[in-house]
């Protein structure tokens, strides 16, 4: 099974999921402001979530596991392997989708990064290749890899990686060459320069900040179980944990990019835009990219705005509060992408597992996955798709809701935890009922 | 004033231990219970029991919403159509008609392309696997089509490249 021919026009993935149904929609939307008020109504008035004390440690396997040299060798070469194939793919494969460089890129490194971030924590920094060779330079001339010729500026914080994911989704849903071989191995021989350069420059710390794969591994691996505190590892409930996300400038950068391209995914093969694109005499490839901006910079704008809304302490600052706030918009981010690519991860994601067996298109089983099938089992389940969609738009705005207010009642005065809360509560309904209704009318 | 003062309460209410009897005073959220809300869960002897109904409240209010949300599924048709659909296309002087807009087709239901076009050409089907449909000048026999796997399929013109017709198969 294969694709036909060289469907460049089009990018990869074949045909999409059913829009979801309005009453599906609708009680969404409403489970969302219910639950959301609940949540305001009913829940602790006392900040709950303490970094320095939650969660407790890990049983002793897994504390020996994450130790011992082992488990990051194990990682690292995986990491390594899959960069090399990727890397002879980028060069000798031939110039059409079933290269399985697309598939490793949009599909398992892009879609991928979230289940498994939210399974082990921090993934692609236990498996990034541009860290293992950050380290074996800095091995080789007997240096330290966290250490740079220069400090990191601190107040840059996430901005890079804000940067860096804008750069990935343009690449994936505006520029229109997106699924020729060549516009990938320069973006991705782009990607690499520009994370050695900074390894060298500024360290280890350089990837925390400025890495988009591994800042948004890191924010989603907060959702995971796993936490560590003076070198511990600790087991702790994903609310907990994702209360513990590193803040720095750029935060609301980053999960604003992430769910705007999300939306802008949905809208941009929604059949209004394609139909006003058709209609128009305006370029649509410029159209295409205000859209995108607009997205992203809508929800940062409309979250921003909503966190700045309230009453603060005299020595606070309004702008420190987007970033503060920036966690509880992650459950989110998360819910959206289950509901936008888990069809597309499961069903694409496992024909490039069979094309990935041969690498260069002429016929090889290598890894002896060729004569799979593709998973096709959730298409066919129509309404339990719909209903897992919907579930988890629903439950990433129910953590989210959860965070941002334990996050209020650390944060404001006491007199401004109801009423600060309430703008940031309206913007994740909006958010999400926004999400809802790209679902809906896709 | 603030509607809720942040008076000092217990942790860990929400999804904790589900209360079967509530009394009927407790199930009225604490914001539309202006005095009383402001003032219980002070005392550490009330402490717990508000715990409690809070925690069932919750619960309440979780299964009156994935109950709601449960409700919203729809079953699709059961038995497919069998009629044979005809879709028309027609390309000429560059312009290709219909112009991608959606067809609704059931299931396993015959669909039948009849292309009319004053140059060969080829139509794109973004199934999961993709075809190329080829044609010729003039006009051609149906190409037959059927889907298995709901979703939307789109279709295609190559050359020039257009869209053709979103086929929504459930």
């Amino acid at each position: 099974m294969s694709l036909a021919g060289d469907l460049s026009a089009h990018g990869i993935g074949g045909q999409q999921d059913l829009p979801i149904s309005l009453g599906l929609a609708i009680s969404g939307a409403v489970a969302a402001l219910v639950i959301s008020f609940t949540i305001l109504a009913v829940a602790w008035r006392k900040p709950r979530y303490d970094a320095e004390t939650s969660g407790r440690p890990a049983p002793r396997f897994f504390q020996r596991l994450v130790a011992g040299p082992w488990l990051t060798i194990v990682a690292r070469t995986f990491g390594m392997v899959l960069f090399l194939y990727t890397a002879f793919v980028a060069v000798f494969g031939v110039d059409k989708t079933i290269n399985p460089i697309f598939g490793i890129f949009f599909v398992w490194l892009w879609v991928g990064i979230v289940p498994m971030s939210l399974l082990f924590g921090s993934f692609w920094k236990a498996i990034s290749p541009v860290r293992t060779i950050n380290l074996v330079f800095a091995r080789l001339v007997g240096s330290d890899p966290d250490e740079g010729l220069y400090r990191y500026p601190e107040r840059l914080g996430y901005w890079p990686a804000a940067v860096g994911l804008y750069a990935f989704v343009w690449f994936e849903l505006v520029y229109p060459y997106m699924a020729e071989v060549g516009p990938v191995r320069l973006w991705c021989a782009v990607y690499v320069a520009v994370m050695l350069l900074g390894g060298a420059l500024f360290g280890n710390r350089f990837y925390e900040n400025a890495d988009p794969f591994e800042v948004y591994s890191t924010l989603v691996g907060k959702l995971s179980i796993w936490g560590e505190r003076d070198g511990v590892l600790l087991i702790r409930s994903p609310l907990a944990n994702i209360d513990t996300v590193r803040i720095a400038p750029g935060l609301i950068g980053v999960v604003g990019v992430l769910i705007g391209s999300t939306g802008f995914d949905s809208f941009g093969e929604s059949p209004t835009w394609m139909r006003f694109l058709q209609g128009t005499q305006v370029n649509g490839y410029l159209l295409d990219n205000l859209a995108l901006l607009t997205f992203c910079l809508g929800a940062m704008g409309i979250f921003a705005g909503a966190c700045m809304l309230t009453g603060v302490h005299t020595d606070q600052r309004r702008s420190d509060l987007p970033n503060a706030y920036a966690n509880s918009l992650i459950p989110i981010v998360v819910g959206y992408v289950v509901a936008h690519y888990l069809t597309y991860f499961v069903g694409v994601g496992s024909q490039y597992l069979i094309l990935a067996s041969d690498p260069l298109s002429n016929g090889a089983n290598i890894l002896g996955t060729g004569n799979w099938e593709p998973v096709a089992w959730l298409s066919y389940h129509p309404t339990l798709l719909a209903n897992i969609k919907v579930g988890a738009v629903i439950v990433g705005h129910v953590i989210g809701a959860i965070v941002a207010h334990d996050r209020a009642l650390r944060l404001l005065p006491p007199r401004y935890q109801l009423t600060g809360q309430l703008p940031v509560l309206f913007a994740m309904v909006g958010l999400t009922s926004g999400g809802l209704f790209l679902l809906f009318s896709s | 004033m603030p509607i809720l003062s942040p008076a000092p309460m217990p942790p860990g209410l929400v999804l904790r231990g589900i209360v079967a009897e509530v009394p009927a005073s407790r199930r009225i959220p604490p914001f539309l219970r202006p005095q009383e809300a402001l003032l219980s869960g002070i005392t550490g002897a009330r402490g717990p029991r508000r715990v409690a109904s809070r925690s069932a409240l919750v619960v309440a209010l979780l299964a009156l919403v994935l109950s709601l949300a449960a409700c919203g599924g729809d079953d699709g048709k059961e038995g497919a159509d069998t009629e044979t659909k005809v879709v028309d296309i027609t390309l000429k002087d560059g312009v290709v008609t219909p112009d991608g807009g959606r067809i609704e087709v059931g299931v396993n239901q015959p669909v039948d392309l009849v292309v009319t076009s004053d140059v060969a050409g080829e139509l794109h089907l973004h199934s999961s696997p993709e075809q190329t449909l080829p044609f010729e000048a003039g006009e051609n026999d149906p190409i037959k089509l059927q889907f298995d796997r709901p979703g939307i399929i789109e279709l295609e013109l190559h050359e020039p490249a257009s869209p053709v017709a979103e086929f929504q198969v459930s």
